[in-house]
């Protein structure tokens, strides 16, 4: 893990300990929050390891995004699909749900932290903290203040807080590669802190700048 | 595929096989049942058994089978299949080695009467000690049973033959299975005693099939294969 990777942990966990976000100070935007949002459709497959309170496992995520549309599955390393959806602008669409991917708000919330990796705004507020990092402020669907943070290594990391619940995701992503103007991250991490809490440990198999459309 | 179709081990008397057919998908369903296991899951075993049983020959006279395999994970949303790679070890009586090579690797070991579950971290295979143990071993005494030529439960699937008899169809009874698994499609290989493809049908537009090649009929095989990573 070089420097910059452990520096940004470092800023992630800071930030995990404070109740919002910080203050910002005028500054112009990064060009480089441009870059951490995959445009057009691509095709993402990440293994997956998951760890909360009461269970943990392995499982291979296919996450499509195509703009503001956005379909992803979770399948057993094996193949078997465990569940699969789609959510467009009229809404929220399960295509499959085993148990026990089928519990109330297990999709929503799936969907949710899906789009707060893959899918932001173009237009953002911008700014500084006070410690000279560069961040990419907009609130998400759900009214959640997000910062992206693009790292000087070509990564990024992301922070999201919900004013209602208290609960926050912090992202932290390394070896990443700038591909067709996005920047593709071979591992990310993802933590939820709140009632439940968990970590995603995601790690690309494949990103695949997808042409064809999908139902 | 040329002159040597993909094609793996099947059993050899047709007659045998008409019997089998209806259970070694069960198998082949109870395998791929096995991932939900890690999420300690309560209820329904194991999905490699089923996988691998799938291509298993009879006890009889075939003692050892040795193959690779590739899975193709089809759903509407993706661009192109997922595929998988691995390679399928058998030894008569209760022997079995079912290995994903890539992209994740993962092992399944079934060995005198005990089953064990392997997943990759790191480079590392780590067993997966919440693989639960009542679930492996379930399976691991149904495919005892099996390969010794108890076949007489086929009260989970239905089998349908088309005219020919180029491809066996297996529905399951039940509703809360068919809610998983739609259907299993086997298709015969060129010659008695192999099997050229597996197709799962989970749903309407998700498939997952299974190709083998490279079959290798009664080699000796290492016994710690079916013992350690």
């Amino acid at each position: 893990m070089n420097r910059f990777v452990f520096l940004a942990m470092l800023l992630f966990l800071a930030g995990c300990a404070q109740p919002g976000p910080r203050r910002l100070l005028p500054a112009p935007c990064d060009p480089g929050c441009d870059q951490l949002t995959p445009r057009g459709r691509w095709q993402f497959v990440h293994r997956i390891r998951f760890t909360g309170q009461a269970m943990a496992g392995d499982l291979i995520g296919v996450t499509v995004v195509d703009g503001d549309t956005l379909r992803c599955a979770l399948l057993t390393p094996e193949g078997m699909t465990l569940f699969s959806a789609r959510e467009r602008q009229e809404g929220l669409e399960i295509l499959r749900a085993l148990p026990p991917f089928d519990r109330p708000g297990f999709a929503e919330g799936l969907l949710a932290d899906v789009r707060t990796l893959f899918v932001h705004p173009r237009v953002m507020q911008c700014g500084r903290d006070a410690s000279g990092q560069d961040i990419c402020r907009y609130r998400d669907r759900r009214g959640w203040s997000v910062d992206l943070v693009p790292l000087a290594d070509g990564c990024f990391g992301l922070r999201a807080w919900s004013g209602q619940t208290g609960e926050t995701r912090t992202i932290a992503s390394r070896d990443c590669a700038l591909t067709d103007g996005y920047r593709v991250a071979r591992h990310i991490t993802l933590a939820a802190a709140g009632p439940r809490p968990y970590t995603l440990t995601m790690t690309l198999i494949e990103a695949l700048p997808a042409q064809q459309s999908a139902p | 595929m040329g002159a040597v179709p993909r094609r793996t081990a099947w059993p050899a008397h047709r007659r045998e096989w008409n019997k089998q057919a209806g259970t070694r998908p069960l198998a082949l369903l109870v395998t791929a049942l096995a991932g939900l296991a890690f999420l300690l899951l309560p209820g329904p075993p194991t999905g490699y058994a089923a996988r691998s049983a799938a291509v298993l020959p009879p006890a009889g006279p075939i003692r050892s089978v040795q193959a690779d395999f590739v899975q193709e994970k089809q759903l509407p949303i993706l661009a192109r299949p997922l595929r998988s790679r691995g390679i399928l070890l058998f030894q008569a009586p209760d022997s079995l080695r079912w290995e994903y090579q890539s992209p994740v690797r993962s092992l399944l070991l079934l060995h005198r009467g005990r089953s064990r579950s392997f997943i990759d971290r790191d480079g590392v295979l780590v067993e997966q000690r919440n693989m639960a143990a009542s679930g492996l071993n379930m399976i691991l005494t149904e495919l005892t049973g099996w390969l010794q030529g108890n076949f007489h439960d086929t009260a989970t699937f239905q089998v349908h033959r088309d005219k020919s008899g180029g491809l066996i169809r297996l529905v399951p009874r039940k509703p809360g299975l068919r809610a998983i698994l739609k259907e299993i499609d086997l298709e015969p290989g060129g010659r008695p005693g192999l099997l050229r493809s597996v197709r799962i049908v989970e749903d309407r537009d998700a498939l997952t099939i299974l190709s083998f090649s490279n079959v290798r009929i009664n080699q000796p095989i290492a016994p710690q294969r079916f013992s350690q990573p």
